[in-house]
């Protein structure tokens, strides 16, 4: 009952107009960017965050939101039309997906993405609103020593869950919490390695770096190879599925979304898990007659709703315990700093509109994918085959006034410059930039945690370990690191991440 | 020799000059006690534990093996790229938000191949009046169209 009336709350922000309008914008917006070459959801929500801040912290949220599935389901659209996956939770979509919309059935595979995606996400919703409120109470128990433990955990969970080498990722985590202790010490006021600018005393804001990684870096690769993106000009009109793709979509559906749920709750885990979860099981467990990889509809349905559970669920360890299991959940996180909202246990209680209204309008969110932007395939596949020298130069131009109207400062934009110079030094050197931004936005947390449980206990390092939950969560981040240092387990990992 | 210098090398190589350039910063700030820790442990801690991983990444070079495509770092679109959002900055403020977006754009059309200026030249004024009207009509961002620079 109180769940009811929790959500009824949600729905009462959902529904105003203001808010209603900004997730209509946040999930076109989110789609339009999500389906441009080369730009991943986190790239897209760093790119439009900036817009975001001007609005009340509900409603940025929501349109935060809005971007974050619509850039989702922009990158199933590039799966499917191009064979391009426009992010990663979207690469097992493509194999199926593309072969489909070959078949010129892409119409039904997007249909079938979609509504795998919206119930998926009705799925997840629920569970979001039946079990955040009792995680946030055992947050709520939860001590500087407990809170730097369960940190050190949802980094060690998202590296050892990505892909690439551990070492590698594990560096990327560290310079993203060192480059996120730059600036002022909050504790004794001193600047730390600020190199002497003022403008940097406040800190290296988290949306020039990841916009430099996630965006610019991206960019300026792209350039060098351009791929030439031919969509596939198939008849997009026969998009309702006939009778026997219902039948054979229903179950891959209802397995992806229990995967995806469960997947999403891991720190570490999301949609990108989730996704090629689902599609392996749903290969041991389906039997379609084109085989899988040969345009199976299951191929689409699992996933695709995978994904999208995984994506939502990936919410409630951000929402209740303040811990983002993944770079985009890290933005939203870095988002709710900035809109003056501490996520973690105490939100529920200090802000239920903030949370009831966000979790609702995820919901809304979804409805207005399925119901808007399968009429609108047609713009979006026109604007996949937009030739990219049009499209760069627009892609730089809104990272520059994003970047400038974070502050009105031009500093912000010269640190735009170096981070852009940074992140296409990573990708070369097949560094992933995800870790980094979690380690930025961890980082200073962690440091605050681990200084305030040493005072707690007198300086004695023994207490993250003396207490219970404590040394749980940090057994928990040892085993992580030693089964993936195995070299049986590593093989199996690297053979999960090949296609 | 620099056949030799392959991804993991070079990766090792620069983690570990990010965490010495971070220790050595760490020098200047106080490590406190172990009760009352300072502002510099925590950054000294971590910028040794990257420095460390620095040296396994780059140990671990010799074992992979050698089918890694060859390694080119420069591209002549970076300086392009990044000489646009500079130039962006320059004109911002005196020039206003227009200019600057056209400027923006210009300079970013180098880039591209074939090379159209006039195209560019139009399409960077195009999109300069789209972001003038959506972000400072729009969404009322504090900066002026055109800046001082024209007299305004």
């Amino acid at each position: 009952m109180d769940t009811l009336n929790a959500l009824l709350l949600g729905f009462d922000q959902a529904i105003l107009p203001t808010n209603l309008f900004w997730c209509l914008i946040g999930t076109l917006l989110g789609t339009l960017v999500g389906v441009l070459p080369g730009l991943g959801p986190a790239a897209t929500m760093a790119i439009l965050l900036p817009f975001t801040i001007g609005l009340e912290p509900v409603t940025s949220l929501i349109m935060l939101a809005g971007i974050y599935y619509g850039a989702q389901y922009g990158g199933s659209t590039t799966a499917i039309l191009l064979n391009l996956p426009g992010e990663a939770s979207s690469v097992v979509t493509a194999i199926d997906g593309y072969k489909m919309a070959r078949q010129g059935r892409a119409g039904v595979a997007l249909a079938t993405a979609a509504i795998g995606s919206f119930f998926a996400g009705t799925v997840a919703t629920l569970l979001l609103a039946l079990f955040a409120p009792s995680l946030a109470e055992v947050g709520l128990l939860f001590g500087p020593a407990e809170y730097f433990s369960l940190m050190v955990l949802g980094l060690i969970a998202s590296v050892v869950l990505s892909r690439g080498s551990l070492p590698k990722a594990l560096a990327m985590v560290f310079i993203g919490i060192l480059v996120g202790l730059i600036g002022q010490d909050v504790q004794t006021a001193v600047p730390r390695f600020t190199l002497g600018f003022e403008e940097m005393s406040s800190g290296v804001n988290f949306v020039v770096v990841a916009m430099g990684l996630f965006g610019i870096g991206e960019l300026i690769k792209d350039l060098e190879n351009p791929e030439s993106r031919t969509a596939i000009h198939a008849p997009f009109f026969s998009m309702i599925p006939s009778r026997e793709d219902w039948r054979r979509m229903v179950a891959p559906i209802l397995r992806g979304t229990g995967i995806g749920s469960v997947l999403g709750l891991l720190p570490g885990g999301g949609a990108l898990l989730a996704a090629f979860a689902a599609y392996a099981i749903e290969k041991r467990v389906a039997n379609p007659p084109e085989g899988f990889g040969g345009g199976a509809i299951e191929g689409v349905a699992a996933p695709e709703s995978a994904n999208n559970a995984g994506a939502q669920t990936s919410f409630v360890p951000l929402l209740t315990l303040g811990l983002p299991a993944n770079a985009v959940m890290a933005l939203m996180f870095g988002a709710l700093i900035m809109q003056g909202i501490a996520p973690g246990p105490t939100l529920i209680s200090e802000h239920p509109d903030v949370f009831w209204g966000v979790i609702v309008s995820m919901w809304v969110g979804n409805l207005m994918l399925l119901v808007l932007n399968l009429p609108l395939i047609g713009i979006w596949t026109r604007l996949l085959t937009m030739p990219f020298h049009y499209l760069y130069p627009a892609i730089l131009v809104f990272c520059s006034i994003g970047a400038f109207s974070l502050s009105n400062s031009v500093f912000d934009l010269w640190l735009l410059a170096v981070f852009g110079v940074a992140g296409y030094i990573f990708a070369k050197l097949d560094c992933d930039a995800a870790p980094l931004v979690m380690g930025l936005i961890l980082g200073p947390m962690m440091e605050e945690n681990f200084r305030r449980a040493m005072f707690l206990a007198r300086g004695n390092p023994t207490i993250f370990v003396d207490r219970p939950i404590s040394a749980v969560l940090l057994a928990l981040a040892v085993i992580a690191v030693i089964l993936v240092a195995l070299p049986n387990i590593k093989n199996v990992r690297e053979e999960a991440f090949q296609e | 020799m620099t056949a030799r210098l392959n991804r993991q090398i070079l990766a090792g190589l620069l983690f570990v000059s990010i965490g010495a350039a971070f220790l050595i910063g760490s020098f200047d700030l106080s490590y406190g006690t172990w009760r009352k820790i300072g502002p510099g442990a925590f950054p000294a801690l971590i910028a040794v534990l990257l420095i460390v991983m620095g040296i396994i990444v780059g140990l671990s070079a010799r074992k992979s093996g050698e089918d890694e495509a060859p390694l080119r770092l420069y591209s002549s679109n970076l300086p392009v790229i990044i000489g646009a959002i500079v130039v962006f900055g320059l004109v911002i403020r005196g020039g206003g938000l227009l200019p600057a977006v056209f400027c923006c754009c210009l300079v970013s059309s180098f880039a591209s191949r074939p090379l159209r200026p006039v195209k560019s030249a139009i399409y960077g004024l195009a999109l300069g009046a789209a972001c003038s009207l959506a972000f400072v009509k729009g969404l009322g961002m504090p900066v002026s169209i055109i800046g001082p620079w024209f007299g305004f």
